[in-house]
């Protein structure tokens, strides 16, 4: 029986093209509420492609994929999107931040998405970046940031709308010790205040961190 | 909804500080279409003052009658109204049946000025004039002053040139009209002159009607109409004038053009160029209603703002070549420029709306 906030995947099957081979077959994985889980394995292996497919960015060609039990993978397409914007926070392999436009407007893209009133998602803002211990003016263009300032200002991104669900795909891939450090206390942090966590990840520091890791085999 | 066309306002407003680019680019263009429209009617100025010019060779009308009456008010030519709103020439009514042109006979309208029946005219519905008998003005009493508005039935308003009767048909330039006018200046009781006149037609076969009205307009003050040029110098002119409006119409094409094909070209461009940018946002839960409005939204604010910037360009650039009044299509202009920024933004909802997130995110 699943409860609210948990994740789970049952029997995932999934191919890119539909005479290709599959990326894996009959995967099963289930992420508890207040977990950080992290999902390690060999590159190629699907990692990525089980992350997205556990964000609604890919239906499996088998299985299905519940949140708090209520199966979505098969959902209409407008469904799942509104679920993902209003219920899960991303945070990408390399921030995927726009550079042109101001930090804010950076962190409240969800919150645009989700109709947060605008003083409320900017008051929202800068709580997180403090909390990530960011010291930057919200007004400032996104660019010349370095890769530790830009994944933290993913991670606000991910977080403006208090997710149920947090997703991140290598967020420590290409930061300095220092920067891991502070991005995998938020994300630890995020997960001791009742979120569902997973993370896709090579490093041996957010295996240390997770409550529990899963390898996937190629 | 509100929140999103917001948001893109607000993402065009920083796009477009983030790049001095952008904007270099929307002037350069919009002051491109300023010089296509400055340069087409300083054409069209060229021809007009050659036109001119050369009136006499064109229709000619002459002083008639053994003691030609003038009226000093007469001595003042229309050359001192610089700028002509549409004429209403006072004088002896027209009865000129216009059933041969297929045009029929001339409708009767009130006119009025100040809020006051003036009297009781004719007009060509073709052209912004109107022949009002001074004779039944004079009857009820009232009287009208050189250079008044007045208004005709339906009608905009026009500004009286002459009373009397001598100068007709003087629309603004540039327009698919039938006449235009110029009096040679020194005109007095003393030293009757020539009254040149220019006649421009949109078709050839009207030349005849319009001398007729000329004639019936003159001849009562004591004036008789001479026409000495030949049909050929006519057809010449004539076919210079309707060059004149299908160079006008083809400029509208060029700018509307000019103004679709950059529109389509900037949405595609930036369709493709935002594409991590559409992806990242369907990643984060946009759905493609959602993009559409955005991208919507950005692209029309851009567009606006192109447009005010070219707008301004466009004034300066007309400015020194013709006075401010004939600026009045600039609006149109503006409209038309948005509406086709509209257009343009088709390509980028539809590659933002096809755009795969997991590919976009997949890219290095």
């Amino acid at each position: 029986m699943s409860g609210r906030g948990e994740l789970e995947a049952r029997n995932v099957s999934y191919r890119y093209s539909r005479a290709g081979p599959a990326v894996f077959d009959s995967v099963s994985i289930r992420a508890r509420r207040g977990e950080l889980l992290v999902l390690t394995g060999p590159s190629g292996c699907g990692k990525s492609t089980l992350l997205f497919l556990l964000g609604l960015m890919l239906r499996p060609n088998e299985g299905v994929i519940t949140f708090g039990g209520v199966p979505l993978s098969s959902a209409r397409e407008r469904e799942r999107s509104r679920f993902r914007a209003r219920d899960i926070g991303f945070v990408f392999q390399d921030a995927a931040l726009d550079r042109s436009r101001t930090i804010l407007s950076n962190i409240c893209e969800p919150a645009v998405l989700n109709r947060v009133p605008r003083r409320e998602a900017v008051r929202t803002a800068s709580d997180l970046l403090d909390q990530v211990g960011l010291d930057l003016p919200m007004c400032r263009r996104a660019d010349g940031l370095s890769g530790g300032q830009a994944q933290r200002i993913a991670l606000c991104r991910a977080l403006i709308c208090n997710p149920q669900f947090v997703l991140a795909d290598e967020p420590t891939g290409n930061l300095d010790a220092e920067s891991e450090r502070l991005v995998l206390d938020r994300l630890q942090s995020e997960a001791g205040s009742g979120r569902t966590v997973v993370v896709v990840s090579h490093s041996d520091q957010v295996k240390a961190r997770a409550s529990r890791a899963v390898e996937i085999r190629g | 909804m509100i929140h999103l066309l917001i948001d893109g306002v607000r993402a065009a407003r920083e796009r477009l500080l983030a790049s001095g680019l952008g904007v270099v680019a929307v002037l350069a263009f919009m002051g491109g279409m300023a010089t296509i429209l400055a340069r087409s009617d300083s054409e069209g100025t060229a021809l007009k003052r050659s036109l001119e010019s050369e009136a006499s060779r064109v229709l000619e009308v002459r002083a008639g009658g053994d003691t030609p009456t003038l009226p000093s008010w007469f001595a003042t030519t229309v050359d001192e109204f610089d700028t002509v709103e549409g004429v209403v020439s006072l004088g002896p009514v027209s009865d000129v049946d216009h059933s041969e042109t297929g045009r029929g006979p001339l409708p009767l309208w009130s006119i009025t000025g100040g809020g006051e029946l003036l009297g009781v005219g004719r007009c060509d519905p073709r052209l912004p004039v109107a022949v009002l008998d001074d004779r039944a003005l004079g009857e009820m009493g009232l009287s009208v002053a050189r250079g008044a508005l007045v208004e005709r039935g339906g009608q905009p308003p026009g500004r009286v040139l002459a009373i009397g009767g001598s100068t007709r048909i003087a629309p603004e330039w540039n327009r698919p009209v039938a006449a235009y006018t110029t009096c040679s200046s020194g005109l007095d009781e003393e030293s009757p002159e020539t009254i040149t006149v220019l006649v421009l037609v949109e078709n050839l076969s009207d030349v005849s009607s319009v001398t007729s009205q000329l004639r019936s307009v003159i001849q009562p003050i004591g004036r008789g109409v001479s026409v000495i040029s030949d049909a050929d110098v006519i057809r010449f002119r004539n076919d210079v004038a309707v060059a004149a409006v299908d160079q006008r119409r083809r400029n509208l094409v060029t700018v509307t053009t000019a103004l679709l094909g950059v529109s389509l070209l900037i949405g595609v461009v930036m369709g493709i160029a935002r594409k991590p940018s559409f992806g990242r946002l369907r990643a984060l839960g946009a759905t493609r209603a959602d993009l559409a409005l955005l991208v919507w939204a950005e692209t029309t604010t851009v567009a606006l703002v192109a447009v005010s910037i070219g707008s301004l360009a466009i004034v300066t650039a007309q400015a020194s070549v013709h006075p401010w009044q004939e600026l009045s299509w600039l609006p149109w202009l503006g409209i038309l420029a948005l509406i086709l920024a509209g257009v343009g933004t088709l390509p980028a909802v539809v590659l933002a709306s096809l755009t795969d997130p997991v590919k976009v995110l997949r890219q290095p």
